[in-house]
């Protein structure tokens, strides 16, 4: 899972700022372009390409900074923005390196009691503003960049850009945003931006050795109608350009961003690319050429959460950040409040559905008793029936004993001997049999006891008596009895195996 | 992400807070009890499959018995039913006339239980010759219900003849 890095995240996203207004204030006009990023609403992090971002609108006016508010209110009322962030471009500026040795303590207090050193001699600290920016720091030095601009030209653009809604995120050299992009860390990196007047030119190594100037025209662009003269002109300090960047960067690989009027851009990227033998523009081919370095000073509210440089006031620059940062607050108190309804809904209908599994898991759990009860119930019946079933089959296995032992008595007896009594009872497995009867001599009861003997199911045979005497038996009626007949009795075991 | 007013920084992080507290207090123990329920669910599951297996227990079980008790009632006399009763007496006749018993005599004892079984036990008298009181007995022992024989004696009626008085206790099998 990936942690999210709450120092990723970037303010303006956050902010919800889907456009920006660059203000790029020229030699002898006004260059306004309306900037769309066009990423997802949902990606937060500071990374952001150059590519996603696109032009809606684009006007040229005359530099006329009282012009100025009725064009922002037209932005506002045509794109229905209730907030219009500003980012404004300047390029009447002074640029200076500076090496500020590293045993320094404080380079802050360093450059503000140096202040004097920024400004043009013998002109009054009041009369200008200036900003400053580390692009590289080592063992033996800082190298700073501090750009210098006259106070009441930046008070004039404020005053102008003020209004409802109105919010100045930025007053910056927008050349001075390729300084500090991190994406162009990587490659030599040269931005040009052609102005009526002069050339400006910012250049950064992959070490962050940078050079930053301006080249003057022998003549103001904007003032040649005949084509012909204006490219000698532009020839001119393009070679000045390319001679000053071979002894900075000499047989180097470089890329080239350029930004210029639109007429001009064929001829400087072919001089540009036959010259440096460099890659030029690699941005959208249908991007105006003059909204290059616009774009990546946007992309760098958007990376950085900062323009690099601001010349604006403290106080001007706290109102403009404070109306984002409330609406980050705003955004996030209700990003956060969704989230949290939606969680306490959803734990709501969790729950619902859980009371109801609950109740059915309880009325299951009810079912689920009884029908044990009922499952032991019928097992003992099934245990009883199964026992009694077992004990009733051996019952019924051996029932038909007293029959057999009848069936049986029935074979020892002769036409010289019968049986008068007998009795039988069981004894466990075993039934005990008493016989008693009658015969006519001695021979006779020995053949009857040889005959129980003889058969396989009778064991134990006892010969009890066996007497001619009537008193010495127990069938008593001594009138019936032939005086020649012998009683006898015996006793024997019978089993039905 | 670094926001540089204080005031909204505070608001911010206090929002943050409102929030993470709310999640802690009301979010997290509601979702606890949601995950505990649901083990218990899981659990549920469980319950419904004993359900089901225990229903299948009873059905199987019901069936077996079932087919027990018929195999039982087969066997036993059901002494709640007047007409087994009636029919065991109708076979004990049936039993005497095809032995050709000419007298026979029948006194029930009282039921006792052995071996969960409840038993009926009937002395029983007859008379007869011996071939007769062999079939009768024979009979008696090959019916379908369970009735055992617990003692028999046989004795001539008078000396010589061939007319028996049986005395005889039987046990009948009932099923209550």
């Amino acid at each position: 899972m990936q942690i999210i890095n709450l120092n990723k995240l970037n303010i303006s996203k956050i902010a919800g700022i889907k456009k920006i207004l660059t203000i790029d204030i020229l030699d002898d006009s006004i260059r306004i372009a309306l900037f769309q990023r066009k990423e997802n609403i949902f990606k937060l992090s500071n990374k952001t390409s150059i590519s996603n971002f696109s032009v809606i609108s684009i006007e040229i006016v005359t530099r006329n900074f009282d012009l100025i508010p009725q064009v922002l209110q037209k932005y506002l009322i045509d794109y229905k923005l209730k907030n219009l962030y500003v980012l404004i471009g300047i390029n009447d500026c002074l640029y200076q390196k500076l090496n500020i040795p590293s045993d320094n303590e404080d380079d802050d207090m360093w450059l503000l009691e140096n202040e004097g050193k920024f400004i043009p001699e013998g002109r009054p600290k009041s009369e200008f503003i200036f900003s400053y920016r580390k692009i590289k720091g080592d063992d033996n030095s800082h190298q700073y960049l501090v750009i210098t601009a006259r106070k009441d030209y930046i008070e004039n653009i404020i005053k102008s850009c003020s209004g409802k809604g109105i919010n100045i995120l930025a007053i910056t050299p927008f050349i001075t945003s390729s300084l500090i992009d991190s994406d162009l860390n990587e490659n030599n990196s040269l931005f040009i931006n052609v102005l009526n007047n002069k050339i400006q030119y910012a250049q950064k190594d992959i070490e962050n050795n940078f050079s930053i100037g301006e080249i003057y025209f022998s003549e103001s662009l904007s003032s040649i109608t005949n084509e012909d003269i204006s490219i000698p002109i532009l020839h001119d300090a393009l070679t000045k350009l390319t001679q000053l960047y071979f002894n900075i960067k000499p047989s180097s690989s470089v890329r080239v961003f350029i930004s210029c009027p639109n007429q001009f851009i064929d001829l400087i990227r072919e001089f540009i690319s036959s010259s440096l033998y460099a890659s030029v523009n690699l941005v959208d081919n249908k991007l105006d050429s003059g909204l290059v370095s616009a774009l990546y000073a946007v992309r760098s509210i958007f990376s950085n959460n900062e323009a690099g440089f601001n010349l604006l006031t403290e106080e001007e620059y706290k109102a403009g950040w404070d109306v984002l940062e409330k609406q980050v607050w705003l955004n996030i108190t209700i990003a956060g409040g969704v989230i949290i309804m939606v969680l306490m809904l959803l734990s709501n209908l969790l729950t619902l559905k859980l009371e109801t599994s609950q109740s059915n898991y309880q009325d299951e759990s009810t079912e689920l008793s009884s029908k044990q009860d009922e499952l032991k119930k019928l097992e003992d019946e099934n245990r009883h029936f199964k026992t009694n079933l077992d004990i009733l089959y051996k019952l019924k296995e051996k029932k038909s004993v007293y029959s057999s032992i009848l069936f049986e008595l029935d074979k020892i007896t002769n036409s010289r001997s019968c049986l008068t009594d007998i009795e039988a009872m069981p004894d466990s497995l075993i039934f005990d049999v008493n016989i008693a009867g009658l015969a006519h001599n001695q021979s006779d009861v020995a053949d009857i006891i040889r005959k129980v003997e003889s058969l396989r199911k009778f064991s134990n045979v006892t010969l009890l008596y066996s007497s001619s005497d009537n008193e010495s038996n127990s069938f008593g009626n001594a009138d019936t009895v032939s005086k020649n007949l012998i009683k006898y009795s015996m006793r024997f075991k019978y089993s039905g195996n | 992400m670094e926001i540089k007013s204080p005031k909204w920084k505070s608001y911010i992080l206090l929002t943050l807070a409102v929030f993470i507290l709310i999640f802690i207090f009301e979010i997290v123990p509601d979702y606890s009890n949601i995950f505990g329920n649901l083990y218990s669910n899981l659990t549920g599951n469980n319950l419904n499959n004993d359900l089901k297996t225990c229903e299948l227990k009873i059905k199987s079980l019901e069936r077996e018995n079932s087919k027990l008790s018929s195999s039982a009632s087969n066997l036993l006399i059901d002494k709640d039913n007047q007409s087994d009763i009636s029919s065991l007496l109708g076979f004990l006749d049936v039993v005497a006339q095809k032995s050709k018993i000419t007298n026979y005599s029948l006194k029930p004892g009282t039921v006792f239980q052995n071996d969960n079984l409840s038993i009926l036990p009937i002395y029983i008298e007859i008379n007869g010759k011996y071939s007769n009181v062999y079939n009768f007995f024979y009979l008696i022992e090959k019916s379908s219900w369970v009735i055992t024989i617990k003692s028999l004696t046989i004795k001539p009626k008078d000396v010589l003849t061939d007319n028996l008085i049986v005395k005889s206790n039987l046990e009948i099998y009932l099923n209550l």
